[in-house]
Protein backbone atom coordinates (compact mmCIF):
# COMPACT_ATOMS: atom_id res chain seq x y z
CA UNK A 1 0.00 0.00 0.00
CA UNK A 2 1.81 3.04 -0.72
CA UNK A 3 2.04 6.13 0.73
CA UNK A 4 -1.10 8.67 0.79
CA UNK A 5 1.50 11.47 -0.07
CA UNK A 6 2.30 8.99 -3.19
CA UNK A 7 -1.03 8.48 -4.44
CA UNK A 8 -3.07 10.52 -7.30
CA UNK A 9 -5.48 12.32 -5.50
CA UNK A 10 -8.59 11.50 -7.23
CA UNK A 11 -10.22 14.77 -7.72
CA UNK A 12 -14.33 15.38 -8.23
CA UNK A 13 -15.51 18.15 -9.90
CA UNK A 14 -19.14 18.70 -9.24
CA UNK A 15 -21.33 21.31 -11.13
CA UNK A 16 -22.53 24.08 -8.72
CA UNK A 17 -25.81 24.61 -10.87
CA UNK A 18 -27.10 26.70 -8.88
CA UNK A 19 -24.66 28.81 -8.09
CA UNK A 20 -24.45 32.74 -9.74
CA UNK A 21 -21.77 33.77 -11.89
CA UNK A 22 -20.29 35.79 -9.06
CA UNK A 23 -19.93 32.30 -6.60
CA UNK A 24 -18.84 30.00 -9.44
CA UNK A 25 -15.53 32.25 -9.58
CA UNK A 26 -14.76 32.34 -6.18
CA UNK A 27 -15.64 28.58 -6.34
CA UNK A 28 -13.05 28.15 -9.43
CA UNK A 29 -10.45 30.22 -7.49
CA UNK A 30 -10.96 28.16 -4.55
CA UNK A 31 -10.45 24.98 -6.95
CA UNK A 32 -7.09 26.27 -8.34
CA UNK A 33 -5.84 26.79 -4.94
CA UNK A 34 -6.79 23.48 -3.91
CA UNK A 35 -5.08 21.53 -6.53
CA UNK A 36 -1.82 23.63 -5.79
CA UNK A 37 -1.95 21.45 -2.71
CA UNK A 38 -2.51 18.07 -3.93
CA UNK A 39 0.21 16.37 -2.61
CA UNK A 40 -1.32 17.45 0.96
CA UNK A 41 -4.26 15.25 0.34
CA UNK A 42 -4.92 11.77 -0.87
CA UNK A 43 -8.53 12.74 -2.11
CA UNK A 44 -10.05 15.50 -3.09
CA UNK A 45 -13.84 16.59 -2.70
CA UNK A 46 -15.17 19.25 -3.37
CA UNK A 47 -18.75 18.98 -3.29
CA UNK A 48 -21.54 19.11 -0.71
CA UNK A 49 -22.73 15.91 -1.34
CA UNK A 50 -20.10 13.20 -0.77
CA UNK A 51 -21.24 12.59 2.81
CA UNK A 52 -24.05 10.80 2.90
CA UNK A 53 -27.15 12.75 4.29
CA UNK A 54 -27.71 12.88 7.79
CA UNK A 55 -29.42 10.04 9.39
CA UNK A 56 -31.67 9.49 12.06
CA UNK A 57 -33.39 12.69 11.77
CA UNK A 58 -35.12 13.28 15.70
CA UNK A 59 -38.08 15.11 14.93
CA UNK A 60 -38.34 17.86 18.20
CA UNK A 61 -41.74 17.45 19.30
CA UNK A 62 -45.31 15.38 18.09
CA UNK A 63 -47.05 16.43 15.01
CA UNK A 64 -49.21 18.21 17.54
CA UNK A 65 -47.70 20.60 18.81
CA UNK A 66 -47.40 23.95 18.76
CA UNK A 67 -46.61 25.28 15.07
CA UNK A 68 -42.77 26.37 14.78
CA UNK A 69 -42.05 29.28 12.91
CA UNK A 70 -39.77 32.04 12.51
CA UNK A 71 -42.03 34.50 14.14
CA UNK A 72 -42.66 31.77 17.11
CA UNK A 73 -39.24 31.18 17.71
CA UNK A 74 -37.93 34.43 17.33
CA UNK A 75 -40.60 35.69 19.48
CA UNK A 76 -39.26 32.92 22.56
CA UNK A 77 -35.54 33.80 21.97
CA UNK A 78 -37.08 37.58 22.88
CA UNK A 79 -38.76 36.31 25.79
CA UNK A 80 -35.58 34.58 26.81
CA UNK A 81 -33.25 37.52 26.18
CA UNK A 82 -35.64 39.98 28.27
CA UNK A 83 -35.75 37.73 31.27
CA UNK A 84 -31.72 37.47 31.10
CA UNK A 85 -31.62 41.25 31.09
CA UNK A 86 -34.08 41.51 33.85
CA UNK A 87 -32.20 38.94 36.37
CA UNK A 88 -28.93 40.48 35.57
CA UNK A 89 -30.07 44.16 36.28
CA UNK A 90 -31.78 42.46 39.11
CA UNK A 91 -28.42 41.01 40.34
CA UNK A 92 -26.24 44.34 39.61
CA UNK A 93 -28.57 46.07 41.57
CA UNK A 94 -26.74 47.03 45.19
CA UNK A 95 -28.41 45.68 48.15
CA UNK A 96 -29.16 49.01 49.33
CA UNK A 97 -30.84 50.09 46.27
CA UNK A 98 -33.15 46.34 46.34
CA UNK A 99 -33.90 47.76 50.36
CA UNK A 100 -34.79 50.78 49.39
CA UNK A 101 -37.33 50.09 47.02
CA UNK B 1 -36.16 35.66 5.88
CA UNK B 2 -33.30 37.22 3.81
CA UNK B 3 -32.34 41.39 4.00
CA UNK B 4 -32.70 43.25 1.03
CA UNK B 5 -28.86 43.87 1.21
CA UNK B 6 -25.84 42.10 2.91
CA UNK B 7 -25.19 43.55 6.53
CA UNK B 8 -22.74 45.91 6.66
CA UNK B 9 -20.73 44.34 8.80
CA UNK B 10 -19.57 40.68 9.07
CA UNK B 11 -22.56 38.87 11.38
CA UNK B 12 -24.35 36.20 12.34
CA UNK B 13 -26.94 34.10 10.20
CA UNK B 14 -24.43 35.29 7.33
CA UNK B 15 -24.55 32.92 4.42
CA UNK B 16 -21.08 32.13 2.80
CA UNK B 17 -20.11 30.43 -0.49
CA UNK B 18 -17.70 28.21 -1.02
CA UNK B 19 -15.58 27.50 2.04
CA UNK B 20 -13.17 24.91 1.82
CA UNK B 21 -11.13 22.73 4.61
CA UNK B 22 -9.72 19.49 5.03
CA UNK B 23 -10.68 17.06 7.48
CA UNK B 24 -9.59 13.42 7.86
CA UNK B 25 -12.44 11.03 7.02
CA UNK B 26 -12.20 6.73 8.34
CA UNK B 27 -14.45 4.56 5.93
CA UNK B 28 -15.57 1.98 8.03
CA UNK B 29 -13.85 -0.56 5.44
CA UNK B 30 -10.85 1.47 4.21
CA UNK B 31 -7.75 0.26 5.25
CA UNK B 32 -6.53 4.45 6.06
CA UNK B 33 -7.66 7.31 6.92
CA UNK B 34 -8.51 9.58 4.14
CA UNK B 35 -7.75 13.33 4.03
CA UNK B 36 -10.70 15.14 2.02
CA UNK B 37 -10.79 18.70 0.85
CA UNK B 38 -14.68 19.91 0.95
CA UNK B 39 -16.02 23.21 -0.71
CA UNK B 40 -18.88 24.52 1.34
CA UNK B 41 -21.78 26.54 1.50
CA UNK B 42 -22.10 27.16 5.35
CA UNK B 43 -23.90 30.02 7.45
CA UNK B 44 -21.53 31.81 10.47
CA UNK B 45 -23.03 30.78 13.52
CA UNK B 46 -20.33 33.16 15.82
CA UNK B 47 -22.56 35.89 17.83
CA UNK B 48 -21.50 39.34 16.60
CA UNK B 49 -19.55 40.61 19.31
CA UNK B 50 -17.97 37.50 19.39
CA UNK B 51 -16.87 37.77 15.91
CA UNK B 52 -16.02 41.31 16.35
CA UNK B 53 -13.26 41.03 19.46
CA UNK B 54 -9.65 40.97 17.76
CA UNK B 55 -8.68 38.07 20.34
CA UNK B 56 -11.35 35.39 18.62
CA UNK B 57 -8.94 33.91 15.73
CA UNK B 58 -11.27 31.16 15.14
CA UNK B 59 -15.26 31.24 14.47
CA UNK B 60 -18.21 28.63 13.67
CA UNK B 61 -20.01 28.07 10.38
CA UNK B 62 -23.02 25.27 9.87
CA UNK B 63 -23.02 23.28 7.00
CA UNK B 64 -25.71 24.66 4.17
CA UNK B 65 -27.33 21.62 2.58
CA UNK B 66 -29.71 21.33 0.08
CA UNK B 67 -33.19 20.36 0.76
CA UNK B 68 -33.39 18.05 -1.89
CA UNK B 69 -31.11 15.85 -0.61
CA UNK B 70 -33.82 14.92 2.49
CA UNK B 71 -36.54 12.15 2.06
CA UNK B 72 -40.00 13.93 1.21
CA UNK B 73 -41.53 12.56 4.76
CA UNK B 74 -38.96 14.83 6.98
CA UNK B 75 -38.94 17.44 4.65
CA UNK B 76 -41.72 19.32 6.06
CA UNK B 77 -40.77 18.38 9.53
CA UNK B 78 -37.21 20.52 8.41
CA UNK B 79 -39.68 23.04 7.03
CA UNK B 80 -41.63 23.44 10.19
CA UNK B 81 -38.31 23.71 12.69
CA UNK B 82 -39.37 20.41 13.94
CA UNK B 83 -35.89 18.59 13.38
CA UNK B 84 -33.08 20.16 16.25
CA UNK B 85 -30.65 20.23 13.94
CA UNK B 86 -31.83 21.49 10.44
CA UNK B 87 -32.68 24.81 10.29
CA UNK B 88 -34.29 25.62 7.24
CA UNK B 89 -33.14 28.35 4.10
CA UNK B 90 -35.67 29.31 2.13
CA UNK B 91 -34.73 29.82 -1.81
CA UNK B 92 -33.21 32.93 -2.75
CA UNK B 93 -32.59 34.81 -6.31
CA UNK B 94 -28.48 35.17 -5.70
CA UNK B 95 -28.48 31.52 -6.34
CA UNK B 96 -29.63 29.59 -3.16
CA UNK B 97 -31.63 26.65 -3.57
CA UNK B 98 -33.68 25.98 -0.79
CA UNK B 99 -31.22 24.11 1.88
CA UNK B 100 -30.83 24.12 5.61
CA UNK B 101 -28.06 24.41 7.81
CA UNK B 102 -27.07 21.31 9.70
CA UNK B 103 -26.14 21.97 13.22
CA UNK B 104 -24.28 18.47 13.43
CA UNK B 105 -22.03 19.91 10.80
CA UNK B 106 -20.55 22.77 12.66
CA UNK B 107 -16.85 23.85 11.88
CA UNK B 108 -13.91 25.79 12.81
CA UNK B 109 -12.82 28.42 10.52
CA UNK B 110 -9.62 30.94 10.83
CA UNK B 111 -11.78 34.21 11.26
CA UNK B 112 -9.22 35.78 9.12
CA UNK B 113 -10.62 33.10 6.32
CA UNK B 114 -14.16 34.46 6.66
CA UNK B 115 -12.80 37.58 6.55
CA UNK B 116 -11.22 36.84 3.04
CA UNK B 117 -14.31 35.33 1.65
CA UNK B 118 -16.33 38.15 2.56
CA UNK B 119 -13.55 40.57 0.99
CA UNK B 120 -13.95 38.52 -2.07
CA UNK B 121 -17.71 38.34 -2.51
CA UNK B 122 -18.23 35.16 -0.79
CA UNK B 123 -20.37 36.58 1.77
CA UNK B 124 -23.87 36.12 0.08
CA UNK B 125 -26.95 36.38 2.14
CA UNK B 126 -27.74 38.14 5.46
CA UNK B 127 -30.70 36.87 7.76
CA UNK B 128 -33.37 39.55 8.77
CA UNK B 129 -33.38 40.12 12.49
CA UNK B 130 -36.47 37.95 12.92
CA UNK B 131 -34.74 35.00 11.08
CA UNK B 132 -31.50 35.70 13.07
CA UNK B 133 -33.01 35.40 16.68
CA UNK B 134 -35.07 32.18 15.68
CA UNK B 135 -31.61 31.14 14.63
CA UNK B 136 -30.58 31.61 18.06
CA UNK B 137 -33.54 30.44 19.77
CA UNK B 138 -33.28 27.05 17.53
CA UNK B 139 -29.11 26.69 17.88
CA UNK B 140 -30.35 27.13 21.85
CA UNK B 141 -32.80 24.17 21.45
CA UNK B 142 -30.63 21.92 19.92
CA UNK B 143 -27.35 22.41 22.34
CA UNK B 144 -29.61 23.31 24.99
CA UNK B 145 -33.05 20.97 25.30
CA UNK B 146 -32.07 17.22 26.89
CA UNK B 147 -32.88 15.05 24.37
CA UNK B 148 -34.90 11.65 24.78
CA UNK B 149 -32.14 9.33 26.09
CA UNK B 150 -32.11 5.67 27.91
CA UNK B 151 -29.65 7.22 30.49
CA UNK B 152 -30.32 7.20 33.74
CA UNK B 153 -28.73 8.59 37.04
CA UNK B 154 -25.62 6.21 37.89
CA UNK B 155 -25.59 4.25 34.74
CA UNK B 156 -23.80 4.58 31.82
CA UNK B 157 -24.87 4.97 28.31
CA UNK B 158 -27.89 6.79 26.72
Amino acid sequence: MPAIADRPPAIVRPTLTAASSESKSLYNQRLHILEGEKILASRYVLDGNVLPPSEGWIHAEADTAAPRTLENLASARRQFLASVQRSHVEAELPPVLLSEG
Amino acid sequence: MYLPSLREEVSQGDVFDALAYRYVYQRPDAPEPEIMVRVIRAMLLTADCEYDKPISAIVYVGEVRLMSEISPSTVGNVRAHKTYYAFPLEAHGSGLEESYVDFRRIFRFDKNLIAASASASGRILSLNDTARLALQEQLSLFFGLERETKHTEGQAGG
